[in-house]
């Protein structure tokens, strides 16, 4: 069936937009944008053309010779994703000379690649497994030895490189150069005996090291922490948003039997696109163990019920005046609106912000401001939010009779000393969890549902990974119950969602969009969503 | 005061007031084989009413199946009719190469044949000696069990297991067969062929037994057709339905044998029917054992689904790979429906398999004869006595593994 | 299967059949529910179709492709006697999981559609017992439906109140639950 007996995919205007190629791929016709290699060009109609070393993120060096295609009028095979979509050119990618030079690559890519899947982390999510089943999967036609290389390279401090299953696509070496801006890695030798190592008198250690293991596309580099931990077709992956800092880059969670493993990033165009720190990676691990999970009366655990009948008791006959608040910016927009709706109705107190304090971002991705939810916080309280200078001037008055705190992380107990009754929602029995009379276990974030505002705006939802321990709820969940035990009703609504969505309606659709705040995606097996590679 | 006999007089013209006793029999009950519960309605001895209750052993054969991979249904397929193993695993086997489009070598086809007509003499050995043993005739039992053990012998030797072999694969089966295997299965066919003589001999023309089954629990024609019977059930009843025959698959063209059908319908027609064919099995492994040939047992050439040899898988990379997506991933079938069917002990045993282009199945049904034919006992037991429900229940060859997945 | 048993049905029901193919051999008619009792009757009592028994009756739920409607119960009929199949299968959503019975046109219908409606929770209209078949009555759900948890667990208690009436009667129980009046009850932990 040649081209022009079918009907063409474009409209009369995109033949005449000086912006736009119209080409054919595999006997389809294709318009894309000019300047689209081919690779994206075929990824548009859903062809896959098989690569290694490409990635639309890094500079384009055509090492790997996988994504060959066969163009009409070449004289020999073209590299995919380094050839730019002409108009009027005639693309093949499965071509019984493309198959084969495709074939070929794959086979040579695995002459010396060691036996080692069973031992292999990447195993259920390696590229070079995927794309030798589905584009090769022809027996070996040799039995020759293999070449030795060395394993359990030390190459970094997060990082362990296994040199035998590295494929020379220089993904690592471009992250590095790239994304971090450090050269820490580069090749060395030439030839057949090339090998992707340190760079002379470097270590992998740049902010950014573990995005080198996100993108190789074999085991050859490695996450230390997670080495031998689980094989990742059992892993259940949870969207989420990184707490770490204001830039609330996408991640997923990948979780298995109840507990968080391990965190990737996940794409997202204006945020972080395919990159994370390393700083966010492990920020789970300090939630998993040693939380508080009951409430705490004088010491003392106590049921829930308890607890925020005594909290309840020492707001009873408080008036505004004598009662502060300390919100922390690590909270999600969720909780804070919650603590906004209970503060309106206790007249005349006073909130106060606090967060952790900033350190040295740096011009990727790192944000000075290490809390995940400023912005959320400025815009839910406004102008009603107390600086620190205000909160120390108005302890020192000694005013104060109750104290409702958010977050042992980001409050210096020391400062409520004189305060007689501190109410506190904490993640752990540590800092004010400890000093409080009153104290209501917290869930944390990747245990619930919500949202953050970056510092860019944009509102990043994240969805819960793993159950709270013990009697541990969610911010506005402890919120609005607590106001309930004081006869206090909130109009607050059952799900986060609702909070949100009450929040948008309040501050402006413009600030939280009701998009923003999409479906709740549930945990995908990875083994089901096709072992990603 | 009215004398004896003009008592009696007015005691014959008043009836006299009677209640129906229900009786529960089962789940445990020595006969009711496979854990079934009948709840029997009697009016003396008379049954009114029978409600026929399954699903002691249901464990979600199908639910299971949607939750694993296309090979690692195996398993499940042996613990469906778990008397007669092989005949499910061939079962399913053949409707995921439907769905693959997949031809399997021809020695793989012979050894499914042998493998799964010894499976189907230890079934019918087994529903023999059901019927007979709990008629009382507990040494037809020990005969028929020391048959059906040469039977598990070989399938032992050849897969491993007695009972839950696994034995068949997408593409083949598992193993080749072991050397001088074909010359054992030989050497066992006077000593099966002895027991089911022994058998004829002693019950075929006994009066007790005839009395017992001799039209106890007839079917008609036209009931069975209605009712969906199939298998030496439905062929007692004369319907001329064998899948080896009429729909022949695998290479049971090439085999020649003989279908015995009855038309009387009682339970005495059901045991015939399964003496002769215990003997018919015989003959065909027999001709099998004559006519296989040197060869591959699995589908050569099938690398997205054959899984490679172990020497590939250690020692190539390419086969470790193959092996592991084979594996983790499962066999991606491609997008479809199919159902297939085979002969299984009981009859149709038929395969219907979902598959939506990925590893794992969407949907396999298994057509349980097993389901069907016990679905019209609560209707064969009405107006027989309560100690016809043991042997027209033997008779059927409930198995429970089959009969509720 | 051949199509010596589709062209026959399709003809006479040209209105309800929605799709047809014929997938790896297996002759299958798509067609509305409406009329299923019609189009049976009719495969079973046509003399070149003379479809005489119903070899199965299933239903798959199709929640996890995204379709319309959600389930399709899906028919093999099979002739003894021109030893053809043909396949029928039915679209049922979601609201509104009712089906004709098929019960009066083949006997082995009434244990399967039981069945069907035990696992997925589809109704069949005219059905003269439509009660749970391979579990227990108080069993809550339809298990094979896609949204069942595969591990979840409804092990059998100790009931707090005996259904009703079930202590009083003596006679033929037809009811759910039938069988089940002895003093006591399953304490399966």
């Amino acid at each position: 069936m040649s081209p022009e007996d079918k009907k063409p995919a474009v409209e009369e205007t995109d033949q005449a937009d000086p912006n736009k190629v119209r080409l054919t791929i595999n006997d389809q016709d294709v318009v894309v944008d000019k300047g689209t290699n081919l690779i994206e060009a075929a990824r548009s109609i859903g062809v896959e053309i098989p690569h290694f070393c490409y990635h639309p993120g890094l500079e384009i060096v055509a090492v790997c010779r996988q994504c060959l295609v066969e163009v009409k009028g070449m004289p020999k095979l073209v590299p995919g994703c380094q050839t730019i979509a002409g108009d009027g050119m005639e693309v093949f990618t499965a071509s019984e000379k493309a198959t084969d030079a495709q074939r070929q690559q794959l086979e040579f890519t695995l002459l010396n690649h060691p036996i080692d899947c069973p031992i292999c982390d990447q195993v259920g999510e390696c590229e070079l497994q995927r794309l030798y089943f589905d584009y090769d999967c022809q027996p070996a036609r040799h039995d020759l030895a293999r070449e030795p290389q060395k394993k359990r390279v030390p190459i970094g401090p997060r990082v362990v490189m296994d040199e035998e299953r590295c494929i020379l696509c220089w993904r690592c070496i471009r992250v590095c150069d790239e994304v971090a801006g450090v050269h820490d890695l580069d090749l060395k030798e030439r030839g057949h005996a090339t090998f992707v190592s340190t760079a002379p008198g470097r270590s992998l250690d740049n902010d950014y090291s573990l995005c080198t293991v996100d993108q190789c596309p074999v085991g050859a580099l490695t996450e230390k922490a997670f080495r031998f931990d689980t094989r990742a077709y059992r892993l259940s992956s949870v969207d989420s948003i990184c707490p770490g800092c204001a830039t609330g880059c996408h991640i997923e969670l990948h979780t298995y039997g109840g507990t968080i493993r391990r965190t990737k990033p996940r794409f997202c165009e204006e945020v972080n696109r395919w990159w994370m720190c390393d700083d966010g990676r492990y920020i789970f691990a300090d939630y998993a163990t040693d939380r508080a999970d009951s409430a705490r009366v004088d010491g003392k655990d106590v049921t829930l019920e308890d607890g925020l009948a005594a909290a309840a008791e020492a707001l009873d006959g408080v008036t505004g005046e004598e009662l502060i608040v300390l919100v922390s910016a690590r909270l999600s927009t969720e909780t804070m609106y919650a603590v906004k709706q209970l503060v309106g109705q206790l007249e005349g107190a006073q909130i106060f912000g606090t967060g952790r304090p900033n350190w040295e971002g740096d011009e990727v991705l790192k944000s000075a401001d290490r809390n995940p939810n400023s912005a959320g916080l400025a815009l839910v309280f406004g102008e009603d939010l107390g600086s620190p200078e205000d909160l120390e001037q108005r302890l020192s008055s000694g005013t104060v009779e109750v104290a409702l705190c958010l977050d042992e992380k980001t409050t210096n107990p020391d400062t409520l000393a004189d305060v007689k009754n501190v109410i506190s929602l904490v993640h752990r029995f540590a800092g004010i969890g400890k000093t409080s009379r009153v104290v209501l276990p917290m869930a944390a974030w990747c245990e619930i549902d919500g949202s953050f505002v970056n510092a860019g705006g944009q509102v990043g939802r994240f969805h819960p990974a793993v159950d709270a321990p013990g009697d541990a709820l969610p911010g506005w969940v402890l919120v609005d119950r607590l106001a309930d035990a004081a006869g206090k009703g909130l109009d607050l609504g059952g799900t986060a969602r609702e909070i949100y969505a009450a929040a948008s309606d309040d501050l402006g659709a413009q600030v939280l969009p009701a998009d923003r705040f999409g479906p709740t995606i549930p945990a995908v097996l990875l083994r089901f969503a096709n072992s990603r590679g | 005061m009215t004398s004896n006999s003009e008592q009696l007089a007015v005691q014959e013209r008043v009836a006299l007031p009677t209640e129906t006793m229900t009786i529960m029999m089962g789940p445990v009950h020595p006969a009711m084989h496979g854990t079934v519960r009948v709840v029997v309605t009697v009016d003396g001895e008379r049954i009114v009413h029978a409600d026929v209750q399954v699903g002691y052993l249901h464990r979600g054969f199908e639910k299971e199946c949607e939750s694993v991979t296309w090979g690692q249904v195996f398993p499940y397929t042996d613990r469906l009719n778990y008397v007669s193993p092989i005949l499910n695993n061939v079962g399913y086997a053949m409707a995921v190469e439907k769905l693959l489009d997949l031809e399997v070598p021809e020695r793989a086809e012979y050894i499914r044949v042998i493998s799964g007509e010894l499976s189907r003499i230890g079934d019918h050995l087994t529903c023999i000696a059901a019927i007979a043993m709990e008629m009382g005739a507990f040494s037809i039992f020990l005969y028929c069990v020391r048959a059906r053990d040469i039977v598990y012998d070989r399938l032992e030797e050849l897969t491993g297991a007695r009972v839950t072999h696994a034995f068949c694969r997408v593409g083949g089966v598992k193993d080749d067969i072991p050397e001088g295997w074909l010359e054992k299965v030989r050497g066992g066919f006077d000593e099966i062929t002895g027991v089911i003589d022994d058998i004829d001999g002693l019950l075929t023309k006994n009066r007790i037994f005839l009395d017992r089954t001799q039209g106890v629990g007839v079917v008609s024609m036209a009931d069975a057709i209605s009712s969906g019977f199939t298998g030496p059930v439905g062929r007692a009843s004369g319907i001329d339905y064998d899948v080896r025959k009429d729909h022949a698959y695998g290479v049971y063209d090439r085999l020649d044998f003989d279908v015995p059908v009855m038309d009387a319908g009682d339970t005495f027609c059901r045991y015939y029917v399964r003496m002769e064919e215990v003997r018919q099995s015989l003959r065909i492994i027999d001709q099998a054992i004559d006519q296989i040939e040197p060869g591959p047992v699995k589908a050569e050439g099938a690398h997205r689904v054959v899984l490679p040899t172990k020497n590939e898988t250690y020692n190539t990379i390419e086969g470790m790979i193959r092996h592991f997506k084979l594996v983790v991933d499962g066999i991606q079938v491609p997008e479809g429906e199919a159902y297939t069917y085979v002969e299984g002990g009981n009859g149709e045993l038929g395969f219907y398999c979902v598959s939506d282009g990925s590893g794992v199945p969407v949907k396999v049904r298994c057509r349980p004869p097993c389901f069907i034919v016990t679905g019209q006992l609560g209707n064969m037991l009405v107006g027989h006595t309560l100690a016809d429900v043991v042997p027209i229940f033997g008779s059927l060859n409930m198995i429970g593994g089959e009969c509720d997945r | 299967m051949s199509k010596a048993a589709l062209e026959p049905v399709k003809k006479k029901f040209a209105s309800e059949v929605i799709s047809e193919h014929a997938q790896h051999g297996d002759e299958t008619l798509v067609m509305k529910k409406a009329k299923i009792q019609a189009i049976c009757e009719f495969c079973r009592d046509d003399p070149a179709v003379a479809m005489d028994m119903l070899s199965d009756l299933t239903a798959v739920d199709y929640l996890m492709q995204g379709r319309e409607t959600r389930f399709e119960v899906v028919y093999h009929l099979y002739s003894t006697t021109r030893r053809h199949r043909l396949r029928i299968k039915l679209p049922v959503g979601e609201d509104g999981a009712e089906v004709a019975s098929v019960t009066g046109v083949w006997k082995s219908a009434n244990w399967m559609e039981r069945e069907v409606w035990d696992m997925y929770g589809i109704t069949f209209e005219g059905h003269p017992d439509l009660r749970r078949i391979l579990l227990y009555e108080e069993f809550v759900g339809h298990p094979l439906r896609k949204d069942y948890p595969i591990a979840k667990r409804q092990p059998l208690t100790r009931r707090e109140d005996p259904v009703e009436g079930i202590w009083e009667q003596k006679h033929i129980l037809t009811g759910p639950s039938a069988g089940a009046h002895f003093r006591g009850s399953y304490d399966i932990e």
